[in-house]
């Protein structure tokens, strides 16, 4: 008997479950982590170095924390899954059963992002509890810029999941980082081409930082200082992260249709 | 499922498809006019790199497998084999030709659904144990959590695998991991069974579970496709066979067909033999070995001699030893081996590069 839940679903779910599975093994991700949390933990000491700024440090050093743990085990996952299913030889295996190569793709593309969001919901706990014993009380309002974390993380799976739909890890690991980092400057970019007298170079680099801004994601600087966060600050970049996602997951699915698992 | 997968549209007046209602009523199995796997003139380039040129690894390959047939598809290392069966399980896409499997084109969900793989050399996910592992497979197939508990434990037992449940595949040995593979592969009761190299690296004992598994799921009336250049397992349980040498596909057909059944030449062994039966069969135009106890001669027919003239031949010798006081130890003849027809056909190794 076949099963009665829609096929796309179930095989969405079955290749996430297999990719959340094969990252909980990873012995990469498990020290990666371990230092993650010593450094937040490390935090505590720096505070002490601090001018009556502790639990400034601590939230920001938390933070920023999470977010690079989490690039790291975005990009290392981007760039690894596909490619071991390929080197493996396991995709062999999994194409030839009656699902599209677009539902191993998403479906894979799924199970990261259930590893991102385990990862940022461990780690957000973890600088609770450090905050906590702190200040003695829970700070709600670190929640905003924790989201557009996760969000950020997202894309840059999916920017790594589009490199690897064609690419080595290796050349897919440098290009994505390459693009995370260009990703954070061009706000920066934006903001000198604005003071530029050059009409040219004003309309390129503005036109840079409309386009791809990962700086948007950050919103580390208004939570830590309690700076007001309009609504505005979180659902843009949600809503531009959704369209480029969309449109980097349709690259990668048209380019891996196409490919041969040699 | 020998039954078709396919829908008919009887009432529509639709008469080639009544037609073929009619014959599967009559046949109450797949009927055998539908062809399970077919491949027309299949050609595959390969681009090592971008700088450098393409390379044909398969050639214009034409062959067609039946329903309930064990296929062996033979070949030396880098003959194409397994660039065919990419190719039928959508792993690869062909340069230029067309195959078809359950007369569907390839890639086509219902037909996939029939077909069960297992790739050469197979490598599985090591953190699962053989119960997730399945499990994996068989909701991949779109199976049910009922259907796939009963199948998962009854594939277990097929391939010898009953209480490794739990035990994860990092600690498999070679011979079990190609037998959950097997069992992933006939998970969901498929129609045609496609295996790459079942035997590669399997022990003798491994190797015969294997060939056992595979007449099994004959005797099931499913059809086998395998590769391999493990020649005496071909000619254990293979119904057709086709040889494959550099992307080139040299020969099809049954064993009988491709074996030929003349007599290559005859091993003659004397016992005890006398100094007359030495000088006759010394007398003949052959070689002879003389051994403390025995003499031993091959008797090869002569160019356009016939069969017949030549069994005349033996006849007299075997008549004329005996009269000399010769005891006749051994006569036996010697025909073509599939060994030979391969070795016929791939040529000498150096060649084969």
């Amino acid at each position: 008997m076949m099963s009665g839940r829609p096929k796309h679903l179930q095989h969405f779910g079955t290749i996430a479950l297999n990719t959340f599975l094969e990252a909980r093994h990873n012995k990469v991700l498990h020290i990666g982590g371990g230092f993650a949390a010593a450094l937040i933990i490390f935090s505590l000491f720096m505070g002490e170095v601090s001018l009556f700024q502790n639990d400034k440090v601590v939230k920001d050093v938390g933070l920023a924390c999470i977010s690079l743990f989490g690039v790291f085990v975005a990009i290392f996952l981007g760039v690894n899954t596909l490619y071991r299913e390929l080197e493996r030889r396991t995709i062999y295996t999994i194409v030839s059963k009656p699902i599209d190569r677009y539902e191993i793709l998403l479906g894979k593309y799924l199970g990261m992002a259930i590893v991102l969001l385990a990862v940022v919901v461990m780690m957000t706990i973890y600088l609770y509890l450090v905050t906590a014993f702190m200040e003695g009380r829970v700070d709600f309002s670190l929640l905003p810029a924790i989201g557009l974390i996760f969000v950020e993380l997202l894309i840059v799976a999916a920017i790594a999941v589009f490199f690897s739909s064609f690419s080595t890890p290796f050349l897919s690991g440098f290009f994505t980082v390459g693009l995370f980092v260009i990703g954070r400057v061009t706000n920066a970019l934006g903001e000198f081409g604005q003071r530029s007298k050059d009409p040219l170079f004003k309309f390129f680099a503005t036109g840079i930082q409309r386009v791809y801004d990962l700086k948007a994601f950050d919103l580390r600087i208004h939570v830590v200082h309690g700076f007001p966060i309009y609504r505005e600050d979180f659902w843009y970049p949600v809503l531009y992260a959704a369209f480029l996602i969309a449109f980097l997951l349709v690259l990668s699915i048209v380019l891996f249709q196409r490919r041969d698992f040699k | 499922m020998l039954f078709p997968q396919r829908r008919f549209s009887v009432l529509n007046g639709s008469r080639r498809e009544a037609h073929f209602l009619i014959l599967c009523l009559l046949d109450l199995r797949y009927p055998k006019f539908v062809k399970v796997i077919e491949v027309d003139r299949l050609s595959k380039d390969y681009r090592q790199h971008f700088w450098l040129p393409l390379r044909r690894v398969l050639n214009s390959v034409s062959f067609e497998v039946k329903p309930g047939e064990v296929f062996g598809f033979l070949g030396p290392n880098g003959s194409g084999k397994s660039t065919t069966i990419k190719i039928l399980l959508g792993i690869i896409f062909s340069s230029e030709g067309v195959a078809r499997i359950f007369g569907k084109p390839i890639g086509d969900r219902e037909s996939k659904r029939r077909i069960g793989f297992l790739p050469e050399n197979p490598y599985f996910y090591e953190y699962l144990t053989s119960k997730q592992f399945l499990k994996f497979h068989g909701q991949l197939m779109g199976l049910d959590s009922k259907t796939l508990e009963h199948r998962a434990s009854k594939v277990l037992e097929l391939v010898g695998m009953v209480g490794t449940e739990g035990m994860y595949l990092r600690n498999f040995s070679k011979g079990m991991l190609q037998r959950i593979g097997l069992a992933q592969a006939i998970i969901h009761d498929p129609d045609l069974v496609i295996l790459d190299e079942p035997m590669t690296g399997l022990d003798p004992v491994g190797r015969k579970e294997i060939r056992d598994l595979m007449l099994h799921l004959k005797e099931q009336g499913k059809t086998v496709f395998f590769s391999t250049h493990i020649l005496s397992d071909v000619e254990t349980i293979c119904d057709r066979v086709a040889i494959l040498n550099k992307g080139k596909l040299l020969a099809c057909g049954t064993l009988d067909e491709l074996i030929s059944v003349d007599i290559k030449y005859i091993d003659m062994v004397w016992s005890h033999p006398t100094n007359e039966l030495e000088s006759f069969l010394k007398s003949l135009d052959t070689k002879i070995t003389r051994s403390k106890e025995t003499i031993y001669l091959k008797l090869e027919p002569n160019r356009d001699e016939k069969l017949k003239d030549f069994e005349s031949r033996v006849n007299s010798i075997v008549e004329k030893g005996m009269n000399y006081g010769g005891q006749l130890q051994s006569l036996s003849p010697k025909k073509d081996s599939l060994e030979d027809v391969f070795v016929k056909q791939v040529g000498h190794l150096s060649s084969r590069v």
